[in-house]
């Protein structure tokens, strides 16, 4: 009777083992929590320039109402290691010995005043400024919050995200990495780098001098419009006007001075030539290229690469739009109201 | 017989093997592949009117929590309307909604439905025959957004081409006891390999019903809303196909769910979704065949993605033409299809998502330790199976008869109103 009876054990264990890390989860329930959602704002552009404004009023609020108050410098710590380091009066940090050898800071800067930042220097804790920036050619900043204008100079680098009050300049050869938010506007010179710019005006290079026509200024009518359904490519001559959405399976050539109310969805190659006005939004699922002194009211995505050319503008000061793909390179000239969001790289020509 | 029995099994070894490399394709996709997210990042627009519509049939547990998520959401508020849609409801949910509705007025808009149809399908159809919004977003009862997620599902219509928008749902209550975690695994499976792949290669990602959204212009250019349907998302994935409108499947819009706690309800909901789909199957698979403006790989995809419901059942017969015909000693006969059969059938394991798809989603998902559970998710596919065998021959029986099918509502397990 032994011999079956543990004959039948070995059997059941034998073909339980392989279950055993399962009913050990089971039963421990080790990793059972719903996934993660982002239930907040986590993905919105101005995030960490939110959280981090509370962050100093909440620790550092004090030394820099002492600072306002009294002129004086001062310092501190938070938490184990976060060393900060108010700016006083003379609106110039006062540096240790080891940063100035090493041009480099890991101390957080405050300043209840505006910033004159040195150059070629190394800023790896965030900085902090309640009136304007205006960095040093070659600096690298982590972080920078100011309630004033930012100046870029030449050659910076901004590693996670900038946010400003006002508006902010950037000045050739610069990068941005992250986010930047910008309340007024942004001006950004030749052979920047970008990834995510948010602010009601974008231009790159010099202040542009087109205004918008009437025609231009038509918003996309609401509600159903035609629908060109087209299987193949589709080439618009110049001057078409036409009143509704065009989707074509293929690539799509817009010709010079056309003008479309809806919007263009080409699910290859979409070339746009000079002078159009299209009231909708522009869809690729390749390529796109805007050309000069082009007008799109609506977002514009590419699944590939985005060229907007000279003069080219995106959307309006009050009504903001959307400008994104992979790769992005933007012409001087070109004007975007709303976020421009390159995910893996963005170039100013 | 013998002959017949043979050639039946080749045809179904041949067909689980297709879907055994479907299903490869799809998860070697998600790992190696290039992500498709082209609208995830279209944060500022000028966002078109849209209408949240909350089907709600007895919901007094749960509505409440879906109103107040909604009126967190970060959408202009002047362009966003909510309507729960009160169905018939015999329990206090008209009450609650009436309340939301006195302490937001022109935000909140009930749509309280005493007769008609029942289902959400005919729910739907009656509640929005009199909206003018451009987009309508649909959520569940017991689903709560969170609060980017009406942009997040509203962003792609941007797009002329997009008429309908599914999001991700990922369940709440997923570490209640083994039937809501195998739930969870297959969701996961489902969403994060199943639905994103068909994105990525372009197929054919299906809309859900709920954590989605359709234009409405495109659904009335395909005639509205069908409610003689039991899976009314289904129906209307296809129709628009048909007529050249695209569904996109945005991975990243989450939303959570409720999922089911108890067997008996998992049955009842797997036997509905088994019966709509394939209703829908029967009514669609011809017409996308022949349908020549849609893509040759779309139609492929969407008669593979029809036939989700039909495979179990397939399967099974597979199954037990193998055991007959080794008892009749045709083993010699059919041993390579033996043989074949046994290696994909282990790939074909599954209805949203099969073993080795949940180990990619798990994966993916950043999760490490409930990919332990794999090995229960059999017996979630063999309860599967037999919801599926049931509601295959009582929708079989049903057409003998000529009877319409009937709505089965899913029960709520939360508590809290």
């Amino acid at each position: 009777m032994l011999w079956p009876l543990a004959l039948c054990a070995v059997t059941g264990t034998m073909l339980a083992l392989p279950l055993l890390p399962a009913i050990l989860e089971w039963r421990r329930k080790t990793d059972a929590a719903p996934l993660r959602i982002y239930r907040k704002d986590e993905g919105d552009v101005r995030h960490f320039a939110r959280t981090f404004r509370q962050f100093v009023r909440e620790n550092m609020g004090e030394a820099l109402r002492q600072a306002t108050a009294d002129g004086e410098p001062r310092g501190g710590t938070v938490g184990a290691s976060l060393r900060y380091h108010v700016v006083g009066r003379s609106a110039r940090p006062e540096w240790t010995a080891g940063e100035v050898a090493l041009k480099r800071t890991d101390r957080m800067l405050l300043s209840p005043a505006s910033l004159r930042l040195p150059r070629h220097w190394v800023f790896k804790g965030d900085l902090y400024c309640e009136g304007a920036i205006n960095g040093g050619e070659g600096a690298i900043y982590r972080a920078i919050l100011a309630a004033g204008d930012i100046h870029l100079a030449e050659s910076s680098t901004v590693l996670r995200w900038l946010h400003t009050d006002g508006s902010l300049f950037v000045a050739p050869n610069s990068t941005l990495y992250g986010r930047a938010s910008v309340e007024q506007q942004v001006v950004l010179g030749s052979n920047c780098g970008f990834h995510r710019l948010h602010s009601p005006r974008i231009v790159i290079g010099a202040e542009p001098m087109r205004t918008a026509t009437p025609m231009e200024l038509l918003e996309a009518r609401p509600g159903p419009r035609s629908r060109w359904l087209v299987r193949g490519d589709v080439e618009l001559p110049p001057g078409t006007c036409y009143d509704g959405d065009v989707v074509a399976s293929g690539d799509i050539w817009i010709g010079e001075g056309t003008r479309i109310t809806g919007s263009v969805k080409s699910n290859r190659h979409l070339r746009i030539a000079r002078g159009c006005v299209l009231q909708g939004a522009v869809v690729a699922a390749e390529d796109l290229r805007v050309g000069p002194d082009c007008r799109v009211n609506g977002p514009a995505v590419a699944e590939g690469s985005l060229e907007a050319e000279s003069g080219a503008v995106f959307g309006f000061p009050e009504k903001l739009t959307s400008v994104t793909a992979p790769r992005i390179t933007v012409a001087a000239g070109a004007v975007i109201h709303g976020t421009l969001w390159a995910r893996e790289s963005g170039r100013t020509a | 017989m013998l002959p017949l029995m043979l050639f039946t099994l080749y045809a179904i070894v041949l067909v689980i093997s297709v879907y055994t490399l479907r299903h490869y394709a799809f998860s070697l996709n998600r790992l190696l592949g290039r992500q498709r997210h082209p609208y995830v990042d279209i944060d500022t627009a000028e966002w078109p009117t849209a209408t949240v519509l909350i089907p709600a049939h007895n919901e007094e547990a749960v509505i409440a929590c879906a109103i107040e998520a909604l009126l967190d959401v970060d959408y202009p508020p002047e362009k966003l309307q909510i309507m729960p849609v009160n169905d018939r409801s015999t329990d206090r949910t008209r009450e609650i909604v009436d309340q939301y509705a006195a302490r937001y007025p022109g935000r909140i808009t009930p749509f309280h439905r005493t007769g008609g149809k029942p289902g959400k399908a005919a729910a739907i159809k009656d509640a929005t025959e009199s909206l003018a919004s451009e987009v309508l977003i649909i959520f569940d009862a017991d689903y709560i957004p969170a609060h980017g997620l009406v942009k997040q599902l509203v962003a792609p219509f941007f797009d002329p081409e997009v008429g309908a928008v599914m999001g991700r749902v990922v369940p709440l209550n997923a570490g209640t006891n083994l039937l809501t975690r195998m739930l969870d695994l297959e969701r996961s499976g489902g969403y994060q390999v199943d639905q994103q792949a068909r994105m990525n290669m372009r197929l054919v990602p299906q809309f859900g019903g709920t954590t989605g959204a359709l234009r409405r212009a495109a659904v009335e250019s395909i005639g509205g809303w069908h409610d003689d349907v039991l899976a009314e998302d289904t129906d209307i994935t296809y129709r628009l196909l048909l007529n050249g409108w695209k569904t996109v499947y945005q991975n990243r819009s989450e939303c959570y769910e409720e999922v089911p706690e108890t067997w008996p309800v998992r049955m009842r909901q797997i036997t509905r979704w088994a019966k709509g789909h394939n209703q829908v199957f029967f009514r669609y698979a011809l017409p996308l065949l022949r349908e020549r403006r849609t893509g040759l790989l779309e139609r492929i995809d969407g008669l593979f993605l029809l036939g989700v419901y039909i495979v179990p059942c397939v399967l099974l017969l597979g199954w037990l033409l193998c055991i007959a015909l080794f008892y009749m000693g045709a083993y010699a006969l059919a041993a390579g299809a033996l043989a074949l059969f046994a290696a994909v059938s282990y790939s074909s394991l599954g209805n949203f998502a099969v073993f080795f798809e949940i180990g990619t989603a798990v994966h993916l998902d950043g999760n490490r330790s409930r990919i332990q559970l794999l090995p229960f998710a059999f017996l979630n596919f063999l309860a599967s199976v037999i919801a599926i065998s049931q509601a295959v021959v009582q929708q079989l029986r049903g057409a003998w008869h000529a009877q319409q099918l009937q709505w089965d509502k899913t029960e709520r397990f939360r508590r809290t109103g």
